[in-house]
């Protein structure tokens, strides 16, 4: 019987990870390597967040055809704010493709960002981020009590990094052990044909503590994550065998953080956008409006019948999003570096059903420039906490050195490895 | 039969229908308008004596206006009134301002609820929610099963047509009856005035503020409204585009959601 195994890995990018292999802390993950294992750069989704990121692989397919876009997004026709969640993908999962034509039997679905609330599945599913509510982030609902008693952790407290750096940074030591834990013991105890097992917590410790990646912080905080990595393929190989089919990626890289970029205070600096302060969050968008941003670097044209107070006509499109890329690529730091490296037009990014309700052009910035949609932020550049940035193009894959990997990769494909491997005889 | 005898008699009837299947049965009064005139309709329904407990679930943030009101009203009408409070989890401190924002809700609402229902062993709660509150509430039965897990299957409900309830329980189930579920957010105004209803004085304005929605302090905010009387409320919502929960920041789960999403620097 086949098997496959995925262990997520949030947010770790393909140059950290070579980097750690190298030398030498994460000696696990180096063993598996070089028992057959090939390590890809890849790219994420666009924007390049968990919650698309993650649905890309879990559909196969790009945010035009599993329609979701980002954290937030607006009700049609309104500026309502709203928050996507599992019940707003519309693709299928490739697990359910595969169980549909027989191939596979039971999946255990662990902590997946943009699973919540958690539905039906032959197998077990625990939600990720962002579960708020534990009663409804597992299915079936007999292990809600089962793994609360075993003291499973969804997420960290995000609120005690401000507080707390030190705490927070045990608290994820602590998660991690939970997770492997409680993952391994599921492993065993459930029948799986699929097993996919996701680590939030690489994403944690890198938008907070991206800044010290050369320090041993990072490096005691990585050999949990080999030991996580090693222990769960492990446990795989001794109750299946050595021929399951092991896959190991992450959504999304990580940058250092210089500065935080409020496009929206730009946007309004430009005169590209009018606010009403009186209002609440996206409401605020006002009269004479010609685009405004969402996170992370979603540009949305405020048109006419799309929006209550557009003003944008679509016959005006290739004149406003010229006059919206000129001003994007003119934005300068105080160093008068360049901020925007790239923007991409939604025709040339996405395919399918949904691509109306994406945003009209998608900004990549150069590294060090976190794109930021709020409209609270009346100055452009701001820092917060944060140390770390999320990034496009260098998320990783690791696959099994006989799978062809051709040329330039991205989110979309690691889910075709394991439908292939089971559909081929 | 006018519009409000009709809306009424309809809460009446259901109101009756569920004590006379569950006598251990008891009312979830929040102190809003909504319950409150839940709590009226309740006391027509039985001619002025409540027959089953009142229970108020007090996470200790509510309005000093709420509590003053609640006390007054129970001395007044007369009901056994039952207060659940989470203490164990609040003297851990938990609260929506000490660091474990998003468990506040689950502990010291719907755990303080589920420590009384099993203490009390009631089979069934009434509430006040109304269908056009919200879009989940849409969806809402008058007689609402939840498992042991306190679970809502709204994908899989009974039907309700032609005044036809389902009221069968099994063992481990307890049902949440809605009376007045119909009523909409200007039916109440309408009703409350009709009736002379006593309501707190959060929802009328002052200084150019006012509460559409009250709760708990630090998750409520006033919306602006220069509605000073039963009346000018009825006026404003009359012509208000705004949504009745606008003022409670978002929902709940919206309010984790931001505060989780926040905390990661998006939004």
């Amino acid at each position: 019987m086949k098997k496959a195994l995925v262990i997520g890995i949030d947010g770790v990018p393909y140059d950290l990870l070579d980097e750690l292999i190298q030398r030498g802390v994460m000696k696990g993950l180096k063993a598996i390597l070089d028992s057959g294992y090939s390590l890809y750069r890849m790219k994420a989704s666009l924007p390049d967040i968990s919650s698309v990121s993650w649905t890309s692989f879990m559909t196969g397919v790009n945010p035009g055809e599993h329609g979701i876009f980002g954290f937030t997004e607006l009700a049609p026709k309104t500026y309502e704010l709203y928050f996507p969640n599992s019940k707003d993908i519309k693709a299928p999962f490739f697990w359910q493709s595969l169980k549909n034509k027989n191939l596979i039997r039971q999946s255990l679905i662990l902590n997946i960002p943009n699973t919540y609330p958690a539905f039906p599945v032959d197998g077990l599913l625990v939600s990720g981020f962002v579960a708020i509510d534990f009663d409804r982030a597992v299915y079936p609902p007999d292990y809600i009590l089962i793994l609360k008693e075993k003291g499973y952790v969804i997420d960290v407290d995000l609120m005690k990094v401000r507080e707390d750096r030190d705490g927070f940074y045990r608290d994820l030591l602590e998660s991690i052990r939970i997770r492997q834990d409680i993952s391994q013991w599921l492993l065993n105890e459930k029948d799986w044909d699929i097993s996919i097992v996701c680590i939030t917590e690489t994403d944690r410790l890198h938008h907070f503590f991206f800044h010290q990646k050369e320090t041993s912080l990072f490096d005691d905080f990585y050999k949990k994550v080999d030991d996580f990595i090693a222990r769960i393929y492990k446990t795989a190989q001794k109750r299946y065998g050595d021929d399951i089919c092991f896959l190991i990626l992450s959504d999304h890289g990580f940058v250092e953080l210089d500065t935080e970029v409020n496009l929206n205070a730009y946007l309004q600096e430009a005169g590209i956008l009018k606010i009403d302060k009186s209002r609440e969050f996206y409401e605020k968008i006002d009269k004479g409006t010609i685009a405004f941003a969402m996170d992370p670097g979603r540009i949305y044209i405020n048109y006419k019948g799309r929006f209550p107070r557009g003003s944008v006509r679509v016959e005006e499109t290739e004149a406003v999003k010229k006059q919206i890329k000129e001003s994007l690529f003119n934005l300068r730091d105080k160093k008068g570096q360049r901020i925007i490296r790239h923007v991409f037009e939604k025709e040339e990014i996405y395919r399918g059903r949904f691509i109306d309700y994406g945003p009209d052009l998608v900004c990549i910035p150069d590294n060090g420039f976190d794109l930021k949609g709020n409209l609270r932020k009346d100055t452009i550049f701001t820092k917060d906490i944060f140390e770390g940035m999320h990034t496009w193009d260098n998320a990783v894959l690791i696959v099994p050195k006989n799978i062809k990997v051709d040329g330039e990769i991205n989110i979309e494909f690691p889910s075709r490895i394991i439908t292939d491997y089971f559909e081929k005889r | 039969m006018d519009h409000y005898d009709m809306l009424e008699s309809k809460s009446i009837y259901i109101i009756r229908e569920a004590y006379y299947r569950f006598r251990d049965i008891a009312m979830l009064w929040s102190v809003g308008k909504d319950s409150t005139t839940l709590l009226w309709l309740i006391r027509k329904a039985f001619f002025g004596k409540i027959p089953f407990p009142i229970i108020h679930i007090d996470t200790s943030y509510k309005f000093p206006e709420m509590y003053q009101f609640r006390d007054r009203l129970s001395k007044e009408w007369g009901f056994e009134l039952i207060v659940g409070r989470n203490e164990e989890k609040l003297a851990e401190g938990m609260g929506p301002g000490k660091g474990m924002k998003l468990e506040c809700c689950t502990e010291l609402k719907t755990n303080a609820l589920k420590q009384v229902i099993k203490k009390y062993g009631f089979k069934a709660i009434f509430l006040g929610i109304r269908r056009d509150e919200h879009g989940i509430r849409a969806k809402e039965r008058y007689f609402s099963p939840r498992d042991e897990q306190f679970q809502w299957n709204y994908e899989n409900q009974p039907a309700e047509i032609w005044d036809q309830y389902k009221s069968f329980l099994y063992e481990e189930e307890h049902y949440r009856v809605h009376p007045i579920l119909h009523f909409t957010e200007l039916d109440i105004w309408q009703y409350v005035k009709r009736e002379g209803l006593p309501i707190v004085d959060l929802y009328l304005s002052k200084g150019g503020k006012r509460y559409r929605s009250i709760g708990c302090v630090p998750c409520c905010s006033p919306v602006e409204s220069d509605a000073a009387t039963i009346d000018d409320i009825i006026e404003e919502i009359k012509t208000s585009k705004q949504s009745e929960r606008a003022g409670r920041a978002q929902d709940k789960e919206n309010i984790y959601t931001m505060q989780k999403l926040r905390a990661l620097g998006y939004m």
